[in-house]
């Protein structure tokens, strides 16, 4: 019986699983950068569309070229990408089919289209069957040819987003002022189009068709939760891709029967539900803090503007009032017995349930400071 | 000074504009000489935004020619800054204030396609002018609605432009941003530059402008806001009686 560390160990520096977690992190790589763009766009399903018609052009490649030839099956994913992301287009801005319409239109078409070509020739020529993979991908199955393929088009995306950065985001951002600023718009927009088509198809052997846009929209939607600033964004969104595809590597291997593609999209999902629970600025979970202490920030200021009114009512000041007086004063704000616990507790109030309570000077001065900064006038009070 | 000898920042000769069937701009001739601030006056649909994206060159026209700067042919957009309407822009998106403003630069660029010291530095002044500094860190959804306006037309200003095309500037902002916008058309215009704006607020026209262009689809009037900013002329496109009067309260 090996030692199960020993055994792990050993896989780790494996020639396959090296290959596999490499292939995998270099398309969360891409599909972070390129999938960021999409987004801020609000294109995220323009890569579910492109992906899905990616399909009839795999299969035509590889009845006409064959299943190993991974440039093949790349250059023939982006022929009926292109068209689809065209086709696309061109319904929604000349015809009155809106964009959503017209993206799920193609999507079902184009996907309907490759199925049909899918199945056809794979009852022609069962050796071919391996065209399954690309539905739902087989990261295992990825060798040194296929890593060469997507490291090479990790370099050809990265340097084209590195070398028009400024206009790719301007373009996303503002488009009509990037082309009056003199920016190439229709060129870089197809450009960002082609390497978003490149990328899926370079990602296809690792996730498949139908859990591709999880690659692009995941990691750009869980970095848009940390930062407000694109260049952080993308640079995370990047990170998370590339942390989700190791992960989806490494679990992959601990059991016989682990697909790697539909894990590294769970890591995805993982990563992209922490950060909309749990990101400083925008996550849900802080922002109910946020709204919680507001909330209560504005009771107690209000129960102490309120206890002050009433004292201001006694010439000597500094009379005690039960909550119940308390409370009547200000009958929209519920739990005003437990709102004087908490001033008590602060030190702004003193008193008891039985005698009845009064603001502290500390208190009393706060509650003016209140009152002047919002600007309110006591009743009586003639300033 | 003859105003005849004056160069023009823009003419504008038989321009057509139409989206379907009906026209948006039919025949219009403009001159807008150097150094003026003019406002675009008009009722809903009479081709205001229409006219400023013409010029743009953001759409085309059916017919007639657009000159800039004097120079017939291809205009140079370059010294063409635009401030669109504030709902056009999507506010979510992850960029802040200085990012913004640093678009500005984008037609001065070298090949390596980066933004030098000179080009931060022109950023931050045309954010100082505006009196934005202070928010250059800022995401731009944390800004009021004037002070998104004074951003982007600080992005306006770090272009150098010579002529400024701005789409209601003053629509729904803070007094202090109208009156900082308001001023930097002074200094724009002492400086030698020209502004064309469309323009929402018939009682302020005359405070903010110096020239006007009141049109209805066709050119109504055009000039100096002394000579056709006239109720006569505004009754002819808004089509009542007195608009200006009708306008206050």
């Amino acid at each position: 019986m090996p030692d199960p560390g020993e055994f792990l160990g050993q896989f780790l520096l494996g020639h396959t699983f090296r290959t596999v977690a490499a292939g995998a992190a270099a398309m969360g790589l891409i599909s972070g950068v390129i999938g960021s763009f999409a987004v801020a766009r609000g294109q995220s399903l323009m890569g579910d569309a492109v992906s899905h018609a990616t399909l009839p052009g795999v299969v035509v490649a590889a009845m006409l070229v064959g299943v190993r030839e991974p440039w093949a099956l790349i250059a023939g994913a982006s022929v009926t990408g292109v068209a689809a992301a065209a086709a696309i287009s061109l319904t929604a801005r000349s015809t009155p089919v809106k964009f959503d319409s017209a993206l799920a239109l193609v999507l079902a078409a184009a996907f309907g289209l490759g199925m049909v070509l899918l199945v056809a020739q794979s009852r022609g020529d069962s050796a071919q069957a391996g065209l399954n993979n690309f539905l739902f991908g087989q990261a295992a199955a990825i060798v040194a040819a296929d890593l060469l393929t997507i490291a090479a088009t990790a370099v050809l995306v990265l340097a084209a987003v590195a070398w028009r950065w400024n206009e790719f985001r301007a373009i996303c951002f503002d488009y009509e002022f990037a082309q009056v600023a003199g920016v190439a718009v229709r060129r870089l927009d197809l450009l960002l189009v082609l390497l978003l088509v490149v990328t899926i198809a370079a990602g296809l052997k690792v996730v498949g068709v139908v859990l591709m846009s999880a690659m692009l929209v995941a990691p750009a939607v869980a970095a848009r939760q940390w930062s407000d600033r694109f260049g952080v964004v993308t640079a995370l969104s990047a990170g998370f891709g590339v942390a989700a595809g190791v992960a989806g590597a490494f679990v992959s291997i601990l059991g016989p029967s682990l697909a790697t593609g539909p894990l590294v999209v769970l890591s995805l999902g993982a990563i992209a539900l922490i950060s909309i629970l749990g990101a400083p600025r925008h996550g849900i979970v802080s922002e109910f803090v946020r709204a919680r202490r507001r909330r209560s920030r504005f009771r107690l200021e209000k129960t102490m503007a309120a206890m002050l009114a009433l004292e201001g009512q006694h010439r000597s000041g500094q009379h005690p009032h039960p909550a119940a007086a308390i409370q009547a004063s200000i009958p929209d704000l519920d739990g005003v017995e437990r709102v004087v616990l908490e001033l008590a507790a602060a030190g702004l109030a003193v008193g008891s349930p039985t005698r009845g309570w009064r603001l502290t000077a500390d208190g009393a001065e706060r509650a003016r400071a209140i009152l002047d900064e919002r600007n309110i006038a006591l009743p009586g009070d003639h300033r | 000074m003859n105003s005849a000898d004056q160069a023009l920042a823009l003419r504008i000769s038989d321009l057509t504009v139409a989206y379907d069937e009906k026209p948006a701009l039919w025949d219009l001739d403009l001159e807008v000489p150097t150094g003026a601030a003019m406002a675009i006056v008009g009722p809903n649909g009479a081709g205001k935004s229409t006219l400023l994206k013409a010029v743009l060159g953001l759409v085309k026209p059916a017919a007639g020619t657009i000159e800039l700067f004097g120079a017939a042919g291809e205009p140079d957009r370059r010294r063409v800054a635009y401030v669109p309407q504030r709902e056009s822009v999507d506010w979510d998106f992850p960029i802040n204030v200085r990012e913004v403003v640093l678009m500005g630069r984008f037609g001065h660029l070298g090949w390596l396609r980066r933004p030098g010291r000179g080009d931060n530095r022109q950023a931050l002044a045309a954010l100082a002018d505006v009196g934005m500094s202070e928010y250059s860190d800022r995401h731009i959804a944390d800004l009021s609605g004037g002070q998104q306006q004074r951003v982007f037309l600080a992005r306006a200003l770090a272009q150098d432009a010579s002529l400024f095309i701005l789409d209601e500037p003053f629509q729904g902002i803070d007094a202090v941003s109208e009156r900082t916008i308001a001023d930097l058309f002074g200094r724009i215009q002492r400086r030698g530059g020209t502004v064309l704006a469309v323009h929402h607020d018939l009682g302020t026209v005359a405070e903010y402008f110096d020239h006007v262009l009141v049109l209805n689809v066709s050119r109504i009037a055009a000039g100096t806001v002394a000579a056709e900013f006239s109720n006569a002329n505004l009754g002819l496109a808004y089509g009542v009686q007195n608009p200006l009067l009708a306008d206050a309260d």
